[in-house]
């Protein structure tokens, strides 16, 4: 085999293993789902954007927001970050679910799953927040 | 005469279907796997369309590297997009048509093409098998007593565990992670072979990822049908359960091209053509179906 048949061989090999050690650098700072990103950690954990969700309510009244199922809340569910959360704020807004002079609040979840005693027990857990004030520069 | 002729030639694709060559399931199988796996982005799923037909009606197109890479390029650059987004298996396909085109540049485009298929194989199992063994919650098996009971695809296997009703246990972890505060505590409720059964999947899915891994990666001159063995009672140990269409048929494809065995590569040609034809959204496209 020469070295160039070896080297076209070898190039999207190379090219896996770099994207799925970035991924793996990406889970471990930033949380994000090793479920999604080309590492290939799918069915690993049960700590996927699947079972992560994006809750939304105005402030200080507590009336939920609908959240859509759009690509902005997706990413805020895989990568759920502050700044993914205010996103979803800044989307919701600009979709016109949250009118001018009102006060968003958005929070990813996520769960933690434990056996207490013999049982199986799902805790719910905050995984990112945000807070934004339409018509403002938010907070 | 012409009729003659004719069934001479359908004899002759017959027989040809029948032992298919590695490159003839590569470069026909490919576009097909493509155009599955890019579906949920119309304006790409519409120029590969469009790539494909040329590809499928013209040998030269079908044969040039400089198609195979062009391909990858734009599929690639369109993805990059949204790449977070997308699952894994999509995103190997594209490396995939890269290394199609990468090996149709090669002085031998049969040993550059089989060294790639296997090495694509065994790293993506190798790396998802480090992924569980590294994972305490799925070592332990918390992650498949939690899916056999979370994960409405699992549903048949949690009933075989004895479970009591996963759906009401679902709609209460529903509740909680919408109430006003997290914190919440939900006792899943499982059923008397659950702990069994979630260990059994738990390590038969590190045992058999490992073999693949090891079955594509390691050389195996004196029994290579090990790892097809492996790989297919992965797919269907796997598919049973899950039906993931995309991630089977490049599988196929992939084993297809590194098996210098012919009867090995008409199984996974077979399995490439019935995991397509009960894929789920063509019955629905065909039938209307919605269930």
């Amino acid at each position: 085999v020469s070295r160039r048949d070896r080297a076209l061989a070898l190039a999207m090999p190379l090219l896996l293993v770099v994207v799925a050690v970035a991924h793996q650098v990406r889970v471990r700072a930033l949380d994000q789902s090793s479920w999604h990103g080309s590492g290939f950690g799918m069915f690993a954990t049960y700590d996927s954007e699947q079972t992560r969700t994006v809750r939304a309510w105005l402030e200080p009244s507590g009336q939920p927001v609908p959240v859509p199922d759009t690509d902005t809340v997706l990413l805020a569910r895989i990568v759920p970050t502050d700044s993914n959360a205010r996103a979803v704020a800044r989307h919701l807004a600009d979709r016109g679910a949250v009118r001018p002079g009102e006060r968003v609040r958005v929070e990813v979840r996520g769960v933690d799953v434990d056996d207490v005693d013999g049982d199986l027990t799902v805790e719910t857990l905050l995984l990112a927040s945000a807070a934004l004030d339409v018509g403002s520069a938010g907070s | 005469v012409s009729s003659a002729t004719d069934l001479t030639a359908a004899k002759a694709a017959l027989r040809g279907a029948w032992n298919p060559s590695r490159w003839d399931v590569v470069l026909f199988g490919t576009p097909l796997l493509l155009l599955v796996n890019v579906r949920d982005d119309i304006p790409l799923l519409i120029a590969v369309a469009i790539a494909s037909a040329f590809a499928f009606a013209i040998r030269e197109v079908r044969e040039s590297p400089v198609f195979w890479l062009a391909l990858a390029v734009v599929v690639g650059v369109r993805q990059a997009g949204y790449f977070l987004t997308l699952d894994d298996h999509i995103v190997v396909t594209t490396y995939w048509c890269g290394a199609v085109g990468l090996a149709l540049l090669a002085d031998d485009r049969d040993r550059t093409l089989v060294r790639t298929a296997g090495l694509l194989i065994g790293l993506v199992f190798a790396i998802a098998a480090i992924w569980k063994l590294t994972s305490g919650q799925f070592v332990d098996g918390r992650f498949f007593r939690f899916t056999l009971i979370w994960d409405a695809r699992f549903e048949h296997l949690g009933w075989l565990s004895g479970q009591p009703d996963p759906q009401a246990t679902r709609d209460a972890l529903e509740t909680a992670l919408g109430a006003r505060s997290t914190g919440a505590r939900v006792v899943f409720p499982e059923g008397p072979r659950s702990e069994v059964l979630a260990l059994g999947m738990t390590w038969w899915g590190i045992f058999i990822e490992t073999a693949v891994a090891v079955g594509f990666l390691l050389p195996l001159r004196r029994h290579p049908w090990l790892r097809h063995v492996a790989l297919f009672a992965f797919m269907i140990g796997t598919y049973l359960v899950v039906p993931i269409t995309g991630f089977g048929c490049l599988l196929s494809i992939m084993a297809a091209a590194h098996t210098d065995d012919v009867r090995w590569r008409r199984a996974y040609l077979i399995t490439f053509v019935v995991l397509l034809v009960i894929w789920p959204p063509l019955w629905r496209a065909v039938t209307g179906f919605e269930g």
